[in-house]
């Protein structure tokens, strides 16, 4: 049998890798190499060419203000590659201030920042902090994870990831939480999200396959400590 | 006469705290606090000499009470927060503690302080020096992000004009810090490049806080602690006032600590066998050169020194027990080295809390090191994780790589102890966050077996 190879490409990791979010690259190279599926890692760094043709998956983590910013200086440069891959059902993942930096302008010190623009959504200044556990429902599953941020999003007629069930989610107003547009993925949850959140994991690497391989079905792991993890998480909230 | 009652009421309390097997480590500065909302600002004006205050991320309290001990070998009288108790009220209870109504005067106060609590602190009382001993991403949710956090460190620090600060050279974030205040300053460094330097453990890259560009690094301690320099803008690491030189002679690495042209040197070879403790000894030696004392006093408190509790504290119940604090990824992959290099059959508990004095946000341990534990499994016999968010460590470890049946899921302290006590290894350690340490650290104590507890140098 051959080896099925899916690639990874991870966006800028010197600016943007606060709150524990490399553990989402680690949980997607881990799910993978448990089915002997090769997920090769790349890292895309400030001034790098654009060289994404073999990218099935896209990932940009969370940063500091001035991080951020200075990501999306450089975004700017590779904004037609996304735009492509995103409209070809690629899978973008955005968490957090990588999720704020592809709309059109998110809060920063001294007002609005420009972002990338690659979607709709935008994020203006809070008053209060939004921070602690949060639980989503999507259409098929619970997401459980933390939040930590102080921009309220609207998304502006897009989709969301799903519907806050406790905590805050895009802006503490509207339930909704994240956003979701084609196998793009933006959410403001950190915990990490993948290694919680393990049937959200199977689902990208799923796509991937299909969209490369154009198979349709994952092989079951045993997550039985994942479920438990996930069990104590909600019971702790009141949730269970 | 306000105060005094607060005093007396503030010490009750505590003392009730204790006798009910209470840690009242805060419950008597809280108190005071309510009755006498100004107490420390009195407490303050009441110390004859020097105010002293060490911050940064990690080191604070075994800096903080190897400068006490320093200060206590040249005869003055010192509050001191010893246990690390280290906002307004751990402040407040450490004065309390050490008052007794024949004597409210000291001639020094040590205090350790939280760096995101320095601005309330600083409101309060303004120290002489500041040692600062690094400051890295730390329980993000209370601190806000690093920028926003030395932008506050910043603005607190300005209220005080005549303080001196003494800071850490090999760190790049606290010397930009320094460099956009107009205050008097002394810096500290290692010059020797030694074999135990590890490389993009907690963040790959550093950048400069000046330009953004990349920081290049000719030699790297930890973390982002070493010999850097910006190729861009030219910012760089200063020459140290006072300058830490390692020697491996003999097996036991000797320390030598030198002042400006040698004017100050200081040399000891207590068995100093991490860098956490070699910038924390060349910190307090540092500072108590600034404060005064001859090289012979400042020998004496460090020699005399004791680390507290929780700092690589040995126990023996049937087996050897090491308790070792640790609160984030840069004191976590510390401590997981030395379990390392101990090639016993080994049990590793791991305790995680999540209340706000540990901070609330888990994510910290994605960005620890755990495959360290991993790279030496074949000499670990198991896990036993514990405290509130022990299935997140336990899940971590799965994704470092080890198997899950090694992982044993504790319900409660005693658990703990008893699977470390029943297990079929030589040794366990005991790695855990603030919150959990005193109440395990009181099981240890009760079921030990040696007759006294005894230190290794400490990492945290």
């Amino acid at each position: 049998m051959r080896v099925m190879k899916l690639t990874m490409c991870h966006l800028y990791p010197e600016l943007l890798n606060l709150y524990g979010d490399t553990g989402n690259v680690l949980a997607l190279f881990k799910r993978c190499q448990w089915r002997n599926i090769q997920l090769d890692v790349i890292e895309h760094h400030m001034g790098d060419k654009a060289d994404f043709k073999d990218v099935d998956i896209f990932f940009v983590g969370a940063g500091a203000a001035s991080e951020q910013s200075m990501a999306v200086h450089d975004m700017k440069n590779i904004k037609a590659n996304l735009k492509d891959a995103v409209e070809q059902g690629k899978i973008l993942l955005a968490i957090c201030g990588g999720y704020q930096l592809l709309g059109q302008y998110y809060q920063a010190k001294g007002g609005n920042a420009d972002g990338l623009g690659l979607f709709d959504f935008y994020t203006e200044p809070a008053d209060i902090h939004f921070v602690g556990n949060i639980v989503v429902k999507t259409e098929d599953y619970y997401l459980v994870g933390f939040e930590n941020h102080i921009g309220k999003t609207y998304l502006n007629g897009l989709k969301p990831l799903g519907q806050v069930i406790s905590g805050f989610g895009n802006n503490g107003e509207d339930k909704t939480e994240g956003v979701r547009y084609k196998n793009t993925i933006g959410t403001y949850l950190h915990g990490p999200l993948l290694p919680k959140n393990p049937k959200l994991c199977d689902e990208i690497i799923a796509i991937a396959l299909k969209n490369k391989y154009n198979i349709a079905n994952l092989e079951e792991l045993d997550d039985s400590l994942e479920i438990k993890a996930r069990e104590h998480i909600l019971k702790s909230m009141g949730q269970k | 006469m306000r105060r005094i009652l607060a005093v007396i009421a503030a010490k009750m309390t505590s003392a009730l705290a204790k006798l009910t097997g209470h840690q009242g480590t805060n419950i008597g500065g809280e108190l005071a606090l309510r009755l006498c909302p100004d107490i420390l600002t009195w407490f303050g004006s009441k110390v004859k000499d020097k105010i002293i205050f060490v911050t940064g991320t990690n080191g604070k309290t075994s800096t903080n009470n190897m400068i006490y001990s320093i200060i206590r070998q040249s005869g003055h009288s010192c509050v001191c927060n010893q246990l690390g108790a280290n906002m307004n009220s751990g402040l407040i209870s450490a004065f309390i503690n050490s008052s007794t109504l024949g004597s409210l005067e000291w001639d020094y106060a040590c205090l350790e302080v939280d760096e995101a609590s320095l601005p309330k602190v600083m409101a309060h009382i303004k120290p002489h020096i500041i040692v600062f001993t690094n400051i890295f991403v730390d329980q993000l949710d209370r601190h806000g992000e690093m920028d926003a956090l030395l932008d506050k460190i910043k603005t607190a620090i300005k209220t005080s004009e005549d303080t001196v600060l003494l800071i850490n050279a090999d760190d790049p974030a606290l010397v930009s810090l320094g460099d956009g205040l107009p205050h008097m300053k002394y810096y500290y460094g290692i010059e020797t490049e030694t074999d135990m330097g590890s490389k993009g453990l907690a963040r790959d890259s550093v950048l400069c806080k000046k330009c953004g560009n990349r920081l290049h690094y000719n030699y790297c301690y930890y973390g982002q602690l070493g010999h850097y320099t910006c190729q861009k803008c030219g910012f760089t690491r200063p020459v140290p006032d006072f300058r830490a030189f390692l020697e491996d002679k003999t097996g036991k690495r000797k320390l030598i600590v030198w002042g400006k042209d040698k004017d100050f040197i200081v040399e000891t070879d207590i068995n100093i066998n991490d860098t956490y403790s070699i910038y924390n000894t060349l910190a307090a030696a540092s500072c108590g050169a600034l404060a005064g004392n001859t090289p012979e006093t400042v020998l004496n408190g460090i020699e005399t020194y004791r680390p507290q509790v929780g700092r690589m504290e040995k126990f023996y119940i049937q087996k050897p027990i090491t308790l070792n604090l640790a609160k984030n990824p840069i004191g976590f992959n510390e401590s997981m080295k030395v379990v390392s290099r101990d090639s016993s059959l080994k049990t590793v508990a791991i305790g995680i809390n999540d209340l706000p004095q540990d901070g609330r946000d888990v994510s910290w341990l994605w960005d620890t090191n755990f495959e360290i534990l991993q790279e030496v499994d074949e000499s670990i016999y198991g896990y036993i994780l514990f405290g509130q968010r022990r299935y997140d460590i336990a899940l971590r470890l799965k994704y470092a790589g080890v198997e899950p049946e090694k992982l044993i899921i504790a319900e409660n302290l005693e658990d703990v102890v008893d699977g470390i006590v029943k297990s079929e290894s030589d040794v366990g350690y005991i790695l855990l966050n603030y919150s959990l340490l005193f109440d395990i650290q009181k099981i240890l104590k009760e079921r030990n077996e040696g007759n006294e507890t005894y230190h290794v140098p400490s990492v945290s």
